[in-house]
């Protein structure tokens, strides 16, 4: 995953450059000179944060691509933080390495299964260090399937996700973004700068989400300019709007300059027609699934893409709440 | 959570920092050997491996008398 936009940095949306971020909390200032130092030289972006209670602020606003964590600091110990950000949706996700001293092998096989993802002892070795860094990331993007592009939940976790709201019979709203006229402005600009614009909105969705504090938001990317994110009902239409808004807000810096001017991109098809296509818009399906109407994690996902299919009918970014009666039994 | 995972134990705490000096000594050590042609980054890490063993020498005082840390 490659942040590219940062709330409250001056870092721009469109970021070229792909680097792995990775967070190093430890309390001790030198240890985190010495790390950054290694990391950074092997291509790394480092952040470092030195008090425990900061670290998971940190990873939800850097979102990195790894986090190591020194097991004592200070107040709080690396399990506890762990614990914090396995507990949020927002960084449940990043794979934890943990930082020891050298210390009993029943601590490391604790911790190994209290969920870190690997540990490495100080002092380490510069290039096992990277390495382990490298494969524990490489192994989690896999086995999680994460989408490589965002770095979030990939059609595994949607699929489970859903599937586990259907069977504890609750009412949950379900949002299905797409990009509309997506395929042009990937056709224009090539497909790095379409990548961007898939991030922005990957971007956009999480700032939302984190906006709205709830326990129950899920958010994961299905692939191409397509996602989907569960909610509870009564914040489903206000995530939607505040998407869409920002969505608009931020596109036209995507754009060249004279084609942000004139709000549109021409392109030459083969008749040799000149073809203006607007600048990209998002469209929204938001449907209400009601406790007992769906079978089947399928049928929620065809009636929220029918849903998202009459909202891509009508212009501009917008949302469209299914208002039709839900359902008996889809199967 | 066992006895020694407190994180308030203050001899678990000060055995924990000096073996991160030590960690960051050794660490360093190997940096220099690696870059012996880089002058500048030779001189930085000294810095940096004669900080930690002033800690280091700091820190035996606590050890020597734990109770009077915490």
């Amino acid at each position: 995953m490659t942040v590219t936009h940062r709330p409250g940095t001056d870092r721009p949306y469109a970021a070229f450059v792909h680097r792995d971020i990775a967070l190093i909390v430890d309390d001790d200032d030198q240890v985190l000179r010495l790390v950054k130092r290694v990391l950074e030289r092997a291509g790394f972006e480092v952040v470092t944060v030195s008090d425990g209670h900061a670290a998971h602020d940190a990873a939800i606003e850097w979102r990195p691509d790894i986090i190591l964590l020194d097991l004592m600091l200070g107040e709080t110990t690396g399990d506890k933080i762990m614990a914090e950000l396995r507990e949020d949706f927002r960084t449940r996700l990043i794979p934890v390495v943990f930082l020891t001293v050298r210390d009993s092998l029943k601590d490391k096989v604790e911790h190994l299964l209290s969920g870190a993802d690997d540990y490495v002892t100080k002092p380490f070795i510069p290039e096992e260090l990277v390495a382990r860094l490298r494969a524990v990331m490489t192994r989690s993007t896999m086995a999680r399937g994460l989408s490589p592009l965002t770095g979030m939940s990939g059609n595994t976790d949607i699929l489970r996700e859903i599937s586990r709201r259907l069977a504890q019979h609750t009412r949950f709203a379900v949002l299905y973004p797409d990009i509309d006229a997506f395929k042009s402005y990937n056709d224009h600009y090539g497909f790095l700068r379409g990548d961007d614009v898939i991030k922005t909105l990957a971007t956009i969705i999480l700032e939302v989400l984190e906006e709205n504090h709830s326990g129950r938001h899920f958010a994961g990317h299905v692939g191409g300019d397509d996602f989907v994110i569960l909610t509870e009902p009564a914040l489903g239409e206000k995530v939607a709007a505040e998407i869409t808004r920002r969505f608009d807000e931020a596109i036209p810096a995507l754009y060249d300059p004279v084609d942000r001017e004139r709000g549109w991109i021409e392109s030459e098809e083969r008749n040799g027609n000149i073809l203006r296509t607007p600048l990209v818009s998002v469209s929204i399906g938001v449907v209400i699934v009601e406790p007992g109407s769906y079978g089947s994690p399928a049928a929620v996902a065809a009636r929220a893409s029918e849903v998202k299919g009459v909202a891509k009918r009508l212009p501009g970014s917008k949302w469209v709440l299914d208002r039709r009666r839900p359902p008996e039994r889809f199967s | 959570m066992t006895q020694d995972h407190l994180p308030e134990d203050p001899g678990r705490a000060l055995i924990h920092e000096f073996r991160n000096l030590l960690a960051v000594i050794v660490n360093y050590c190997e940096l220099i050997a690696e870059e012996g042609g880089d002058a500048e980054a030779v001189k930085a890490d000294i810095q940096e491996v004669r900080s930690a063993a002033e800690r280091a020498i700091a820190l035996t005082d606590k050890l020597a008398r734990p109770a009077a840390s915490s």
